[in-house]
């Protein structure tokens, strides 16, 4: 079958989304397709140029294809006949970011007119397509209660595997991240003062956000935890990152409300090695059953410090979760095998 | 330099696509960054109009120093440094602008939306086996001549017994798109 996986970009700029889409297109050839990549270029400032997108998107054409895979808005606008979607988000700002600080638009009759107009083309455009798929739980919520449309989720695997394994339980626990307020790394580094037991913090990923980092920087020298968090700031290889996994005690990933389960806690998994997240952080919770999996923290640094002292102190139940969120995950069926046959049925 | 090479997605004739990409290596390998952009097009529609309004709206206007459109109808892309090098399309031996069958209304609104493109550019460059369209404007844009002729693999050049040819074509075909 002849495929066009069609998304967004923003020329220069790769984030989780392109990243998905990359890997989907390389699945869909690996298994048989002719897979080709689009990506239609979105901007969203000033926001009148908005509907001018939606429109641009309507208006083009792919001509020769089986089967259409569109991931974003406004790409998933695209017409065709055989299209199916893999929703990784609608357009928040005009739906449950709207009358929030990050609504984006502005509150002014322009701003809800485009409002509107995203709610109006998502309520006709994403009825008539062949079936839609989403990223997460949270996501097929969100359009089964803005827009009454149903979906099935279709949970995001990993793009490979093969490198990822478990080698030992070391004094360490590993959270690998880009660096940013929303991933919580100092909410990560403070609770560090408060674990009793020996181990230390290993934070991997580059800062998004001088003003961020500076503040992780003082409160490691304001509670002399040197020598117990060691920060890699750079974008980890994969290699490095594999070889931290396979080594560590247990993975944090503690961001703030995230839709899915993010990818740090499907590799800790494939590493068969326990995560620890919080009670705020959204889709972690399809994988982070607390006392089964992993641990789910309060999100305060003596609520997350208890937890990391379970996983330092206790390496045979640290193992056993493990292993544990490993078998979930295959009973989950987060596998490309299942992603490539339900969107090419 | 930061540049964004555009050219239209065509499934089944990977020339220009091939040509797009190319022309983003090289560049990258004389230090700019750089980044294809290929935009799905149905050259069999009797009526492209729907489509040029479609790329017209695509805004990348924000993005990179220089966007380099390679022929229609990205040439009607928006970017305040835009340069456009017409080259010969694959699929065709003349490389008329004007497709076949169409109605005088259609080919009357295509050459003006292709003016309109090409009065946007800082630059043009046409390959030497395509006709040049007239032009007009108060300010028409700078036109010059820069072959395309060889530039794949499967055309020629590349099969030359001395590397340093291709690379010197590629040094005059960089520097002319980002002079």
């Amino acid at each position: 079958m002849r495929i066009a996986v069609v998304n967004n970009t923003v020329p220069f700029l790769a984030g989780g989304a392109e990243h998905l889409a990359h890997a989907l297109t390389a699945k869909l050839n690996e298994f048989g397709h002719e897979a080709h990549s689009v990506r239609i270029p979105f901007s969203w400032e000033p926001p009148s140029r908005i509907v001018d997108s939606m429109l641009a998107c309507r208006l083009l054409r792919l001509p020769k294809v089986d089967r259409v895979i569109a991931l974003k808005f406004p790409a998933y606008y695209v017409p065709h006949e055989n299209k199916v979607l893999w929703l990784l988000h609608q357009f928040r700002q005009a739906y449950d970011l709207w009358g929030t600080d990050l609504q984006g638009l502005p509150s002014t009759p322009d701003g809800t007119a485009i409002r509107d107009a995203v709610r109006e083309a998502d309520n006709v455009h994403l009825r008539n397509v062949r079936k839609i798929f989403t990223n997460s739980r949270v996501t097929s919520d969100r359009l089964q209660s803005f827009n009454g449309i149903d979906s099935e989720v279709l949970w995001p695997p990993l793009l490979s595997t093969s490198h990822l394994s478990c080698q030992s339980f070391e004094d360490f626990v590993f959270y690998p991240s880009r660096v940013n307020a929303a991933k919580r790394q100092l909410l990560a580094v403070e609770s560090m003062r408060h674990v009793k037991v020996p181990g230390r913090l290993i934070l991997a990923g580059k800062g998004e956000d001088p003003a961020e980092d500076a503040r992780i920087d003082s409160a490691i020298r304001r509670h002399n935890l040197e020598d117990r968090v060691v920060w890699e700031r750079t974008f980890i290889s994969e290699e490095r990152k594999a070889d931290y996994l396979s080594r560590a005690a247990g993975t944090l990933y503690i961001p703030y409300d995230e839709d899915s389960y993010g990818y740090v806690t499907l590799e800790s998994y494939f590493s068969r090695k326990p995560v620890i997240t919080c009670s705020d952080s959204g889709g972690t919770d399809v994988l982070v059953k607390d006392g089964v999996t992993g641990l789910v923290a309060s999100p305060d640094p003596a609520g997350i410090a208890a937890q990391i002292e379970k996983v330092l102190g206790d390496r045979s139940k640290a193992r056993a979760m493990g292993q544990a969120g490993y078998e979930l995950v295959q009973a989950m069926n987060i596998t490309w095998d299942h992603v490539v046959r339900r969107l090419t049925e | 330099m930061r540049l964004i090479v555009a050219t239209r997605l065509c499934l089944l004739d990977p020339g220009l696509r091939e040509l797009a990409v190319r022309v983003t290596t090289e560049l990258q390998k004389r230090g700019h960054e750089a980044e294809t952009l290929l935009l799905p097009f149905d050259s069999d529609e009797a009526n492209p109009l729907d489509q040029l309004l479609g790329f017209r709206l695509l805004d990348i206007s924000g993005h990179g120093d220089r966007l380099i459109a390679i022929n229609s109808p990205c040439h009607l892309l928006q970017h305040p440094n835009k340069a456009i090098w017409m080259v010969p399309e694959p699929e065709q031996t003349d490389a008329s602008e004007t497709p076949r069958g169409q109605c005088l209304d259609i080919s009357a609104a295509l050459q003006q939306a292709n003016l309109t493109g090409y009065s946007e550019a800082k630059a043009i460059f046409f390959d030497p086996r395509v006709p040049r369209p007239p032009l007009s404007g108060p300010e028409p844009s700078p036109i010059s001549e820069l072959s395309s002729d060889g530039l794949l693999s499967r055309e020629g050049i590349e099969k030359s017994e001395d590397p340093q040819t291709i690379v010197e074509v590629w040094d005059l075909v960089v520097s002319a798109l980002t002079a």
